[in-house]
């Protein structure tokens, strides 16, 4: 890269593609969970139903991916200080929480909950960072 | 690190949003080094040097 082409950031904010795929996310999830209690859905058509969900996060993960991409840098370091943060508490939780169900002294939990403390924790040190760089 | 940022940017009237349009980089950034709290890279530094047509070591100095 010359000295004098620093790369220009194009997004402000989350990309289109962010809200459209938290959208259908949100109306997959719902149209899923109805489907799947309400009309006689089995077999394989049952897991592709169950699983419709899954791609409209896809399409959120992209986005995300995009957006950092095209950010400016101190907006990248905040995010990678954050899904550190995140990935290293989440990591360290189910761990913790795995050897506790291996000893029997925690009750089996849904693995999903992973998911949803990575991005909470996630959500929680972003805004933190901001405040801290700003 | 220390910087002559805010200095310099008052100097021609410009405010951080302007400025940040100019490097390519968000207002939060430019407020960010203006504070001390984030201390730009190499490519950065250069693009804020030609910006206010000055040597990086007139813009920065070492704590």
């Amino acid at each position: 890269m010359s000295w004098d082409a620093y790369p220009h950031r194009k997004w402000a904010a989350h990309p289109p593609g962010f809200w459209i795929g938290m959208l259908l996310y949100l109306g997959t999830m719902a149209a899923a969970g109805w489907a799947l209690r309400s009309l006689p859905i089995a077999g394989a058509e049952r897991v592709l139903v169950g699983l419709s969900p899954t791609l409209p996060l896809a399409l959120m993960w992209h986005a995300y991916l995009r957006m950092v991409r095209h950010q400016d840098e101190l907006y990248r370091r905040i995010q990678l200080e954050a899904v550190a943060l995140a990935a290293g508490a989440t990591v360290l939780s189910s761990f913790t929480w795995g050897f506790l169900e291996m000893f029997q002294v925690a009750p089996h939990l849904n693995p999903q909950w992973a998911g949803h403390m990575l991005v909470f924790s996630y959500g929680i040190a972003a805004g933190l960072l901001n405040q801290r760089y700003g | 690190m220390n910087n002559r940022l805010r200095e310099m940017r008052e100097a021609r009237g410009w405010s951080q949003e302007e400025l940040g349009d100019r490097l390519g980089v968000s207002r939060q950034t430019v407020i960010s080094i203006e504070k001390g709290k984030y201390d730009p890279s190499l490519p950065l530094a250069f693009a804020i040097a030609r910006v206010f047509k000055a040597r990086i070591e007139d813009l920065f100095r070492p704590d």
